[in-house]
């Protein structure tokens, strides 16, 4: 029976140091009963799998990590928004480079998973772990309503249960932010370009400035 | 289901070899990579906790994900770059893959007890085929950017490759070898490829392979060895 890390139950196996370096035991035969020259192989292959593991992306597994634990806690899975922003044309999600009034929304949706958008507030919750990790949720005020309110007080109620509901929700959400990016001070996010909502921008590390996205 | 071949299930040493939460792999003076097993690699038994980390991972515990994340993270990540070639693509996948497991557990969707590792890597297996799907049908001409980008630029900086340039190295190098191994690994069949990724990048024993591929684990023993077989000739040809 499989155990963790490809280890199987009751093998009796116990690895000697020596063994470790190089992915496969040195000299002789492999577990599987490999001739030398195949061995040979098989160190090849698994040198090539080491170098690209160690060309992973930076803090991949902790966001891997932070996504996931949202989407249990949610129940909410990550493809619809990058479908989504790829049919709007917004570009790759995890990379949120897009231009212009796309350049917010394409980071939200990289990096936010949308739990709500309720009344006078859009609050979005860092989705991969690219602001701030688990307790940066990000509230875009709309004309001061929710101001000061503890973004996570705010959200549990408003998650969204069902996957069409939360496509719908994304639909509008992304339609708020590319009015509330382009109009600059218009429109029915115009005030969402607000000292705090800046302040609150800015404190997140995600490459681009309040301005720029403004 | 008995592998019948002692450790060959498992690999036990070999499924140390990729460490799953630090650098797997250190440059050597020669440019061999150096893979050092981390301590909970070696530390974590057979039997341990996975089934109460995935408990608490169902929950939305964010330690149990990074825990899970931590054992399997790597090794996913190996075998579904190995297609997608492009880092932020396959980390991509990845989050994706761990998401969709994290929905199923939320879901009471996983139901086979003690064969986790069979079925986090049959969920990567099914979306990598749909990424792969996705890459060809957006498939056009590539740039020299991405080029540089996927095969590393030649000292006139055009990607390797370009006539004749780089091909990765000095002949006989450890970069040679990989770029030669690359182009053999494509030019396997599916299932000779599949079987060589999963057991090698994704460190999946033939126990697990078994159960994944519903094949019997000498028949999976046959294939890799043939498998392996076919690729050693490629390579010395090339």
């Amino acid at each position: 029976m499989a155990g963790v890390n490809g280890r199987e139950h009751g093998t009796g196996e116990t690895p000697k140091a020596g063994a470790v370096a190089g992915g496969v035991p040195s000299g002789g035969q492999s577990p599987e009963g490999l001739p030398a020259e195949l061995l040979e192989t098989e160190r090849l292959v698994r040198r090539a799998a080491a170098r690209d593991v160690a060309g992973m992306p930076a803090g991949m597994l902790e966001r891997v990590a932070g996504a996931a634990a949202m989407a249990a806690r949610t129940g909410l899975d990550d493809r619809g928004p990058m479908r989504l922003a790829e049919r709007r044309g917004i570009g790759r999600p995890a990379a949120g480079r897009g231009d212009g009034g796309s350049r917010w929304a394409g980071w939200a949706v990289a990096a936010c998973g949308v739990l709500a958008v309720g009344g006078s507030m859009l609050m979005l919750r860092p989705w991969a772990g690219g602001a701030g990790g688990g307790g940066g949720e990000v509230v875009v005020d709309d004309g001061g309503a929710a101001a000061g309110g503890d973004p996570g007080d705010q959200a549990g109620p408003s998650v969204i249960a069902t996957a069409d509901a939360y496509v719908e929700e994304l639909i509008a959400t992304l339609d708020v932010m590319d009015g509330l990016v382009s109009s600059s001070g218009e429109g029915s996010g115009g005030a969402g370009a607000s000292e705090e909502s800046a302040d609150i921008w800015s404190s997140l590390d995600v490459g681009v400035s309040w301005d720029e996205v403004g | 289901m008995g592998e019948g071949r002692g450790n060959a299930a498992g690999g036990g040493a070999l499924d140390r070899a990729m460490p799953a939460d630090a650098p797997a792999a250190t440059a050597r003076p020669s440019g061999e990579p150096e893979r050092v097993a981390t301590a909970r690699e070696l530390d974590a038994g057979p039997g341990d906790d996975l089934e109460a980390v995935l408990a608490a991972a169902a929950g939305g515990d964010e330690g149990a994900w990074r825990e899970l994340v931590g054992r399997f993270g790597s090794r996913v990540y190996a075998f579904v770059v190995s297609r997608v070639r492009r880092p932020d693509v396959a980390e991509e996948v990845v989050q994706s893959v761990f998401v969709t497991v994290a929905v199923k557990l939320r879901e009471g969707q996983y139901t086979e007890r003690g064969r986790f590792e069979s079925w986090l890597f049959r969920i990567a297996m099914n979306r990598l085929r749909d990424e792969c799907r996705r890459l060809k049908r957006q498939a056009r001409a590539t740039d020299p950017g991405v080029m540089v980008e996927v095969m590393g630029a030649g000292r006139d900086g055009r990607p390797r490759g370009a006539d004749g340039e780089g091909e990765g190295g000095p002949a006989g190098s450890e970069e040679s070898m990989v770029w030669k191994l690359r182009a053999a690994m494509e030019r396997l069949t599916p299932g000779d490829r599949e079987i060589i990724e999963l057991r090698h990048r994704g460190q999946v024993g033939f126990a697990a392979l078994s159960e994944m591929l519903g094949e019997p684990v000498g028949t999976l023993l046959a294939r890799h060895h043939r498998a392996l077989k076919k690729l050693r000739a490629m390579l010395e040809s090339a």
